[in-house]
């Protein structure tokens, strides 16, 4: 998977090529925006890391070119600048997302990944969270390697906790999910399951916690050992 | 002890309305005096030209007797009820003629010397002029006394002089008033470019940068002053300009360096100074952040007119950090009055000061400790927590720009709760505060905007 790096501080993008590399991304590099285009022009990539500040002008120009002509390769936009006002601009541009100087690698690697997973480039095998393990393509849950069997809601609620795990997963999300499945769920339908679900984690000695966040959501977690 | 300033306007109009005054009584009086002073010429010469008749009509004859023969226009004025009175005296005061008319004086009163004497009186008791003149006749010496009494209804001079008076004062005293008026007027257009560059300056909050007095239709008097004071603020707005973009320029120019350190610090062998090297980058990176952020905030005017939903930005900010809440041992949670509160504001921001204030609440309060984010339907956000609460002494510092209860703590960057100041400042509000040890509560009001629908 080839992801295009588009900054022109030359020290940064050798770290960021290293990073990729080891998290087994390919990466090429370019260092204006007017290369940016070009390449752009004929290569497809997975992913476009794209600096906002560049030598010969502003990046978002960049994007705004690829979503004219209906490109939608994911674009991460990386900025110096990082204001405010800055980051609605950027979005409105085009960018997928949005990332402000410095940053933690592991972020750009999440991000990169939910990006990836969201255009469908990337379809992940299994999902983890401390023992418990989901797998998106046969939706089959397996606690400490044992297979355990869940209703149609409770897993439909593992499933929309453990894509987002260690993340607050708003109880209106949860809610639209259920919703799905049928329309005459009781208002508090999201609790009744969300405590099946933690009951039946319980029984099979799961270390993922599902904690609550009072008036906004729940959150899986792994247990600290 | 400073007076109050007073107004141009006034101060004009005062010593106006003063010289206006002076006038007025100067010219009424010199019109007075001069009236007055013709007024006894003309008397002087009336009872002049009766003594001169009197002494033509006197005659001495040979045995020395003096005999008066007026004639019929003599006669006619000195008629009683004319007017007009005479005595002739002899130097022992003895009357040797009179008019049948009595005379207003006592004549002991009327002085007699040897020149011709002009007298009158003008009181509320007697009204008269007159005139005592020696006179020789043949070896007689006696004195005309001729009076003139002024009250009498064909002496009209007074009345005429009364009456100009009167009338002069009932045009003059409009036309001064008019002239007082029009002066108003006058003042007012010639000081209203004043008043007008002083209302452009009169705003209820901080002057905005681009404030300039526009001095083209200032008077001379005024316009030198306006320059300057253009020149100081185009100097002060370009120093702070200046300044601004140098602030964010350094925060701008420091992130890449350090977004490399932050990628680099992943090779770092030795994993404590690989964890502890990364959390340093981190403060430093937030730091810088901030202060970008703070210069945002002073520099942009914020457009918080939008409609936005606290709810949303409090269930969005909430989300964010409760996983580093819960991976410290803390619980959070939100607690609204209404599933959507609308307030006037600016969603990005009121998210940053939210941001701020539940992060500060993480960070001042142990392991096991609640931070609670409520949403009240009047517009109100509150992030409360059970810590050990802020210091009164303290209290007012803590929104200051890099202050720190503790210097050494190198964690904080101590701009969180200025920025979550300064955004309430920009939404035409302020950060209220109530701590004690056990509860902690920040709350920022906002205008609630009407529900669309």
């Amino acid at each position: 998977m080839r992801i295009l790096i588009v900054e022109d501080h030359a020290d940064l993008v050798t770290m960021l090529i290293r990073l990729l590399g080891e998290a087994g991304y390919a990466a090429d590099a370019t260092a204006t925006a007017a290369d940016a285009r070009l390449i752009l022009s004929y290569t497809r990539y997975a992913a476009v890391i794209l600096d906002l500040g560049l030598p010969d002008g502003d990046g978002l120009s960049v994007v705004r070119e690829l979503r004219d002509r209906d490109d939608p390769t994911p674009v991460i936009a990386l900025t110096a600048r990082a204001s405010v006002a800055h980051r609605v601009t950027g979005l409105e541009a085009g960018a997928d997302d949005y990332l402000a100087k410095p940053f933690a690698p592991e972020e750009l690697l999440a991000r990169i990944q939910a990006l990836l997973r969201r255009s469908g480039t990337i379809v992940d095998r299994t999902i983890e969270c401390g023992n418990v393990r989901f797998d998106p393509a046969t939706r089959e849950v397996s606690v400490a390697g044992r297979p355990t069997v869940l209703s149609a809601r409770e897993l439909e609620v593992l499933a929309g906790l453990i894509r987002r795990a260690s993340r607050v997963v708003t109880k209106q999300h949860l809610e639209q999910l259920l919703f799905g499945l049928a329309d005459d769920l009781g208002s508090n339908a999201v609790e009744v399951y969300v405590h099946r679900l933690r009951r039946r984690l319980a029984e099979s000695q799961a270390t993922a916690d599902i904690v609550t966040v009072r008036g906004v959501g729940y959150m899986m977690l792994e247990r600290d050992a | 002890m400073t007076r109050p300033p007073r107004s141009l306007m006034a101060q004009i109009l005062r010593w106006h309305a003063i010289a206006v005054l002076i006038t007025a009584v100067a010219v009424a009086g010199g019109v007075y005096l001069f009236l007055d002073t013709t007024a006894a010429r003309i008397q002087h010469q009336t009872v002049h030209v009766h003594t001169q008749a009197l002494r033509q009509a006197l005659s001495q004859d040979a045995r020395g007797r003096l005999h008066l023969t007026q004639d019929r226009t003599s006669a006619a004025v000195f008629a009683p009820g004319a007017g007009f009175a005479f005595r002739i005296v002899d130097p022992r005061g003895a009357v040797l003629f009179r008019s049948d008319s009595p005379i207003l004086v006592p004549l002991a009163a009327i002085p007699l010397s040897h020149e011709e004497r002009f007298f009158r009186r003008q009181s509320r008791h007697a009204f008269y002029a007159g005139a005592s003149s020696p006179v020789r006749v043949g070896s007689a010496r006696v004195w005309i006394i001729v009076l003139q009494n002024l009250t009498h209804p064909d002496y009209i001079l007074d009345d005429l002089l009364a009456q100009f008076l009167l009338y002069g004062l009932a045009i003059v005293t409009p036309v001064l008033l008019l002239l007082l008026a029009i002066d108003v007027l006058i003042i007012r257009r010639a000081v209203a470019p004043v008043r007008q560059a002083s209302a452009s300056l009169r705003t209820d909050d901080a002057l905005p940068l681009d404030l300039r007095l526009h001095d083209d239709r200032l008077p001379a008097e005024v316009r030198p002053l306006a320059r300057a004071v253009n020149a100081l603020l185009e100097r002060l707005t370009s120093s702070y300009r200046m300044q601004r973009d140098f602030i964010a320029d350094a925060a701008h120019e420091l992130r890449t360096p350090i977004a490399v350190a932050r990628l680099r610090v992943e090779e770092v062998e030795d994993a404590t100074l690989r964890s502890t090297l990364r959390s340093d980058l981190d403060t430093l990176g937030r730091i810088v952040e901030q202060v970008l952020e703070i210069a945002e905030l002073e520099t942009v005017a914020l457009d918080t007119a939008a409609s936005v939903d606290l709810v949303a930005i409090a269930t969005d900010g909430v989300a964010s950090i409760a996983p580093l809440a819960i991976r410290q041992g803390k619980s959070i949670a939100l607690s609204t009055g209404a599933d959507s509160v609308m307030v006037a504001g600016h969603a990005a921001w009121i998210a940053k000061a939210l941001g701020c204030l539940i992060e500060n609440a993480v960070k001042h309060s142990g392991p096991g400790r609640r931070i609670d984010v409520t949403i009240g339907t009047d517009g109100t956000l509150a992030v409360c927590d059970d810590g050990p609460g802020i210091p009164e002494a303290d209290q007012p510092s803590i929104f200051r720009r890099f202050w720190k209860r503790d210097r050494a703590a190198s964690a904080s960057s101590g701009l969180g709760l200025a920025i979550v100041a300064q955004v309430a400042e920009a939404h035409a509000t302020r950060v209220v505060l109530a701590s004690r040890p056990g509860r902690t509560r920040f709350a920022i009001t906002f205008r609630t905007a009407l529900m669309r629908r």
